[in-house]
């Protein structure tokens, strides 16, 4: 199957990622591509059908609901990482204009 | 025993070896010279003073950049991550660290573990220390070649799709991608979830193996990661022949193998054979799916666990002419990832997009369900498959960047190993014009030993780091004999995968 540009559009919105005119000519050509390769897969379930199992069944596991203290140098790290903060705050752009 | 070698005299060769090639290489991103002469310091006073040391003490050992060192940089080949220092280390860094090891450096790798030759790095490809032309492989491309060019002892890599095999492979270094939960994937960048593991990549069978069992184990921050009972499992065994049974799947020897490769790896069995192993053809019949199926699983996971990096709490953060924080997102996330990244991104944000979840994403982990029962059957019949590990040796550099597609091909022989969740090995197995060749082991889940063990007999009779040196005929064949009676007691399914918290 092919995808049009407007559907570049809409997948970069989504995925909150601007892309340049030339992107998306280049994405549009090799999303493309891909897509005319992995649609083999439609085929082998014409025959069978079969359940969807969970990625990894059976090896997830939970643990207590416990809180527990970050360590003092590893809150400071983070904090460090902020690009950009106030005191110990992470500032961030306003949500509206 | 005899003292040879300082700590620190053994470091400075390596450093010194690094100094020397690795401008040509480009294996590390970073080396950490002075904070491992200090350490080796460290080491050797320890041993002046007879204090105990760790199983790995001095042992250096290079980690791919997406793995967490507590206050070091890891940017995953990416610029988004340029300047982001690790708060934490990663539970599998932290053990090798527990045991004495010594970190050298960072290696290079495709971002965020998305490419097969390393050349998707935004700090530019890292060369096939056999032939400078020649890409590495990927994504744990850096860590392969600083392996192969001797330049560390063993480095830990990533494996989503192949990116510590097929790197390994085409370098001539040992891989090993363990069955998925048996090493914690905590402080690993994720890339796609429900399929990477980390592993050792090493000069030897042994070196892999060493450092496999120093990183294994549950963890409880990988709500993922298991405790295998092996015990438990034999209780259901059945008696099965003495003889080790090696299956040889079909569809892994088709048109678009070298055939160079395939004469390879089929002397290798033949050798097998002679020396006690039944060898039985078999098929896996939907092999031609898994490349499909992986290249929708993964990019949608991709497209989920990228999300985070948005320029809020870390990294770059491209604030100047964003008005507001949707404009911040849009423009980091642009600035920060590279083509490959973009490509996947939207390609994931594609297969879990309303109107095409159920034919995409849905239906290839329906294939992915397929494809592990094959290996179920399989693995009743037999206990090993061998394969190669790629169709190709290395190919050049700047060959395949242009093609997304042809560049995934080099995977076709990994991928269904991380969709079924198993353990596999590569071996080198001898060179092809210089080059060379990979041959891949699959075995059942946590049975990465007996991984080790056939790998340490094919290693024997296709060595390419030393002399060509083979164990006696007695030797091998008792080893396969012994081998064959351990699977006697194995049960004909598959192992039961414990779970308890601890």
């Amino acid at each position: 199957m092919s995808i049009t540009i407007e559907q570049i559009d809409h997948l970069a919105h989504l995925a909150r990622l601007e892309l340049t005119p030339s992107e998306k000519k280049k994405y549009q050509k090799d999303i493309s591509a891909i897509l005319e390769y992995v649609k083999k897969i439609q085929k082998i379930h014409e025959k069978t059908t079969i359940a969807v199992i969970p990625a990894q069944a059976g090896i997830q596991s939970t643990r207590d609901d416990i809180v527990a203290n970050c360590q003092t140098d590893e809150r400071e790290a983070i904090i460090k990482a902020f690009p950009e903060k106030e005191g110990n705050l992470n500032k961030v752009k306003a949500v509206f204009d | 025993m005899k003292k040879q070698l300082s700590c620190q005299e053994l470091v400075k060769s390596y450093l010194d070896k690094i100094k020397k090639d690795d401008g040509k290489i480009h294996a590390f991103l970073e080396v950490w010279s002075d904070e491992v002469m200090a350490k080796a310091k460290k080491v050797d006073a320890k041993i002046a003073k007879k204090e105990k040391i760790g199983l790995l003490e001095g042992i250096l050992i290079a980690l791919k950049d997406n793995l967490l060192y507590k206050n070091h940089l890891a940017s995953s080949g990416s610029k988004i991550l340029e300047k982001y220092i690790a708060s934490y280390s990663a539970t599998a860094v932290k053990k090798l660290e527990d045991v004495g090891a010594i970190f050298i450096g960072r290696t290079n790798m495709d971002e965020f573990a998305m490419g097969s030759s390393t050349e998707n790095s935004a700090y530019g490809p890292t060369k096939n220390p056999r032939d400078l032309s020649q890409v590495t492989g990927g994504s744990s491309g850096g860590s392969a070649a600083a392996v192969t060019a001797k330049m560390c002892v063993a480095a830990l890599g990533s494996d989503t799709g192949g990116s510590i095999r097929q790197p390994a492979a085409f370098c001539g270094a040992v891989g090993l991608k363990p069955t998925y939960s048996a090493v914690s994937r905590y402080g690993l960048m994720a890339m796609s979830s429900s399929l990477d593991q980390i592993g050792p990549l090493a000069n030897t069978v042994e070196d892999a193996e060493i450092i496999f069992n120093a990183i294994k184990g549950r963890d409880a921050k990988d709500a993922t990661s298991s405790v295998i009972a092996r015990s438990e499992a034999t209780k259901q065994s059945r008696f099965r022949n003495d003889k080790i049974k090696i299956g040889i799947p079909k569809e892994y020897f088709v048109s678009g193998l070298d055939p160079q490769i395939k004469q390879n790896i089929l002397a290798t069995v033949a050798k097998l054979e002679k020396d006690g192993a039944e060898v039985k053809k078999i098929s896996l019949p939907h092999t031609d799916y898994a490349l499909a199926a992986y290249y929708l699983i993964m990019p949608a996971e991709v497209s989920s666990n990228l999300a985070r990096f948005d320029g809020v709490k870390y990294g770059l953060s491209s604030r100047g002419k964003a008005k507001n924080l949707l404009e911040m997102y849009n423009q980091t996330r642009a600035n920060g990832f590279g083509a490959e990244a973009k490509r996947r991104i939207i390609l994931g944000t594609f297969a879990l997009s309303a109107g095409y979840y159920d034919a995409y994403y849905k239906k290839a982990r329906q294939t992915q369900e397929i494809i592990k029962q094959d290996f179920v059957k399989t693995f009743k019949d037999v206990d090993y498959l061998i394969t190669p590990t790629t169709p190709t040796t290395a190919f050049k550099l700047g060959e395949r960047t242009d093609d997304p597609l042809t560049m995934y091909l080099s995977d076709i022989f990994t991928v269904s190993v991380n969709l079924a969740g198993l353990p596999a090995i590569s071996i080198p197995n001898g060179l092809i014009n210089g080059l060379p060749v990979g041959l891949q082991i699959i075995s059942r889940p946590f049975e990465e030993n007996n991984l080790f063990e056939l790998g340490k007999i094919i290693e024997t009779t296709h060595y390419l780091n030393k002399k060509p040196r083979r164990l006696p005929a007695f030797t091998r064949r008792l080893i396969i004999a012994t081998l064959g009676r351990f699977f006697a007691l194995c049960p004909n399914s598959w192992p039961a995968i414990n779970c308890s918290a601890n």
